[in-house]
């Protein structure tokens, strides 16, 4: 991992922790209950950030997948429920789209393609207007996971000034460390005909 | 009160020594309905209470913070068949040692959880693991009757479906074709899968067991080595083993030894340890085995890995090497070990007569070897025979020494493994010439009566034939090739007779019963498994009723 990377990191997650101080500190004076969910969604989302940068950190930019024979339909629902149990009702809702274009079974490490996804859904959900729309599909001898979002789409953010690239890098690595026979995993990061941002995961 | 899920009836167990942790688990297990959750702090208390009833699901963090850890555990409960069948076990990690925890392994626990668990994680596997168990159940309900031609219909009636669960499916089916004795078949089904997902481990490595089970040792050999130097297959103990045993198979006992060695590099755990020990021993590599098994004791002092045996190999080893004051130590150390086993206490003595033969205690050795000799039972082609013909050789009684070598070799002349320890104990005391002749006194007696048994055979004296092929495996009732040949003339007479014989086909079952207990695993066993039942399948053709177990 670059240390630019680790820097910019480190320094984001250091302003996470002010603000969660910050939501403590009023809980400490006024105890409400939408208040202790907000700061604990913080931390949880902390959390994995700190899990991402450590699987990064610790691995020299080589992850290693332990595949396994996984529903990536199944995988979905997963997420959404994860997300759902959280944040009940918030905007925006996060769903699965049509699947029929998914696989019935593939071989991915679970616990890498769950931390890229979770990235890509974290930044996702930030732009999002109304709705987050996951999606899996078989494309040219690949499983594509995908992230569409209903925001403005890319461009008329600066990225620089709201991103680390701690997402990027660790979807790339993941999406490499499941390369097989030849064929190498991607990520993809576009705007859709019909507005909006689109993620793909591609992985081999 | 608790909460109804499809979990609600499922009795867990939570292993971890942290009380903070035991409880967060119990909370996560209670959101999922499940609230019969009990908890042990340690492995000793784990497999008491896993003893004592069975568990559906069973949480274990491999930290267990004492001389145990989750794996050894998991290995341990897996390799006394202390898990039942339809029993789950998560293994629950840590984030750093997560890497080395997933691939340096033998057994692999039903799946791992990465700290910190949600609920939502737990159910996610749960739920998958519980459809993937309803979906084959038709399959491993017919393989555990020893089914095994059923199974394979249940697997393309499940195939048929292209469902989810193909490639679970395929791997079952690639297995139940290999204990069916029918390697090319199995090779078509790993292909299948390979083709569906290239450099697939499990697929690789049956092609490689496939092969060798239809003695292409080299081609086994070459797949085997191409897991080993791929991304996913690094640590692969499995395709060691099958190098191994490709190299065993083809009289190369250096090069196996060396698979093995580096399969314990790869996987320094107490059991690779071992068989690197045991096999070194073998090949006469006492130094080699002297420091693997010394490994092994101390690794296992006071713990639930520990085994008699391993005290006894590497005492006996220290005798082989002349260092008979450091034997008897070790003897002593492993006191407790061979006070559970009467059979471990005869094998001590006579490990104990060499080591005072060496010292020089004429007295005290011949006393401790004539309480071996009353001890043992009769003689067997086991380490404990050869233990008590060197005690012999060692206190100067040279005619019971070589008779006990005889009747190790006779009791099964063809296992490689006897001959070698009987060599290895000849060449020690000396009396390396007299190898041969050893053997040939070993098998003159049941050559003859199996050459008899098939000459009648030729002759047509069908019924002869079975008479005297049956009174060899009495008189030599472990011995595999006797059997062997006892199991093939039987199934030959049956044949030949076309008459579902209910004797002679339960005569056929126990020897081939005896023989997978003596060579677990061996393709020799599978391919007359199969003859049998090809012999049983004709016969049902032909005649009619068929008995119901077959």
């Amino acid at each position: 991992m670059k240390p630019e990377l680790a820097a910019l990191v480190i320094h984001d997650l250091k302003n996470a922790l002010i603000t969660l101080e910050a939501e403590l500190d009023s809980l400490r004076v006024d105890p409400n209950r939408a208040l202790a969910a907000q700061a604990h969604a913080r931390c949880a989302s902390m959390r994995g950030r700190f899990m991402n940068f450590l699987t990064l950190y610790g691995s020299d930019g080589e992850l290693h997948a332990y595949a396994d024979d996984e529903s990536p339909q199944a995988f979905l629902s997963s997420l959404v429920t994860n997300i759902a149990s959280t944040r009940a009702g918030a905007t925006p809702i996060v769903t699965t789209g049509p699947c029929e274009a998914a696989p019935m079974f593939w071989y991915f490490d679970v616990r890498l393609v769950r931390m890229a996804l979770d990235a890509a859904l974290h930044n996702a959900m930030r732009f999002a207007r109304r709705q987050v729309v996951l999606g899996a599909r078989e494309d040219s001898g690949h499983l594509v996971f995908s992230v569409d979002d209903d925001g403005p789409g890319i461009g008329s953010i600066d990225l620089c000034r709201t991103s680390t690239g701690l997402g990027t890098t660790l979807s790339r690595a993941v999406a490499h460390a499941h390369a097989t026979a030849g064929r190498s995993g991607d990520v993809r990061l576009f705007n859709r005909p019909d507005g909006g941002a689109r993620f793909e995961l591609w992985l081999a | 009160m608790a909460i109804q899920t499809p979990y609600s009836h499922i009795a867990a167990l939570v292993i971890d020594d942290m009380a903070v942790q035991q409880t967060t688990l119990r909370g996560q297990l209670g959101m999922l309905g499940i609230g019969k959750v009990e908890v042990a702090s340690n492995a000793d208390d784990a497999i008491r209470m896993i003893r004592a009833k069975p568990y559906g699901l069973i949480l274990c963090d491999f930290q267990l913070n004492h001389k145990t850890d989750g794996q050894q555990l998991f290995e341990h409960l897996r390799e006394n068949n202390l898990l039942p069948a339809e029993c789950l076990f998560f293994m629950v990690t840590a984030e750093n040692g997560y890497s080395s925890v997933v691939s340096a392994n033998e057994h692999k626990p039903d799946c791992y959880l990465l700290k910190p668990i949600t609920a939502g994680d737990i159910e996610d596997r749960l739920k998958m693991l519980i459809e993937r168990r309803q979906a084959l159940l038709p399959i491993h309900e017919k393989l555990s009757r020893q089914d095994l031609n059923g199974a394979l219909a249940e697997c393309d009636k499940r195939l048929a479906r292209k469902d989810r669960w193909t490639m679970q499916v395929l791997q079952l089916k690639g297995q139940t074709l290999l204990q069916l004795g029918r390697p090319d078949d199995a090779m078509g089904v790993y292909s299948q899968a390979l083709d569906e997902r290239a450099g697939l481990v499990w697929a690789q490595l049956g092609l490689a067991r496939a092969h060798k089970a239809a003695n292409r040792f080299a081609e086994a050999r070459e797949i085997a080595t191409e897991i080993i130097q791929s991304k996913d297959g690094a640590s692969n103990v499995d395709a060691y083993d099958v190098i191994a045993q490709a190299l065993e198979a083809q009289g190369d006992m250096q090069g196996a030894l060396w698979a093995l060695k580096d399969a314990a590099t790869v996987v320094p755990s107490v059991k690779r340890q071992r068989l690197v020990g045991e096999c070194a021993y073998r090949n006469g590599e006492l130094e080699t085995a002297k420091e693997c098994l010394a490994k092994v004791a101390a690794a296992t002092k006071g713990s639930l890995a520990a085994q008699a045996q391993d005290g006894l190999m590497l005492s006996q080893t220290l005798v082989d090497l002349g260092e008979p004051l450091q034997a008897l130590a070790a003897l002593d150390a492993n006191a407790a070990a061979q006070r559970n086993d009467p059979k471990n206490g005869s094998v001590a003595m006579a490990i104990r007569a060499q080591a005072l033969a060496k010292t020089g205690d004429v007295a005290g050795a011949a006393k401790a070897a004539a309480q071996s000799r009353a001890s043992m039972r009769q003689a067997k082609a086991d380490f404990a025979t050869v233990a008590l013909a060197k005690a012999e050789l060692a206190t100067g009684d040279e005619a019971a020494g070589m008779k006990l070598m005889q009747q190790a070799i006779s009791a099964d002349h063809e296992n490689p493994r006897v001959r070698q320890w009987v060599r290895n104990a000849l060449r020690d005391s000396g009396r390396e010439g007299q190898m041969d002749q050893l053997i040939e006194a070993a098998t003159a007696s049941m050559s003859a009566r199996v050459a008899d048994a098939k000459k009648l055979f030729r002759d047509s004296q069908i019924d002869e034939a079975l008479k005297a092929i049956e009174a060899a495996v009495l008189e030599f009732p472990d011995n595999t090739a006797v059997l062997l040949q006892a199991a093939q003339m039987n199934c030959m007479s049956l044949r030949l007779k076309k008459e579902m014989n209910r004797t002679g086909v339960e005569r056929v079952r126990l020897y081939l019963a005896r023989l997978d207990k003596l060579m677990p695993g061996s393709d020799r066993v599978t391919q007359m498994q199969r003859y049998y039942r090809e012999t049983l399948a004709a016969l049902a053709a032909a005649t009619l009723p068929v008995p119901a177990a077959a």
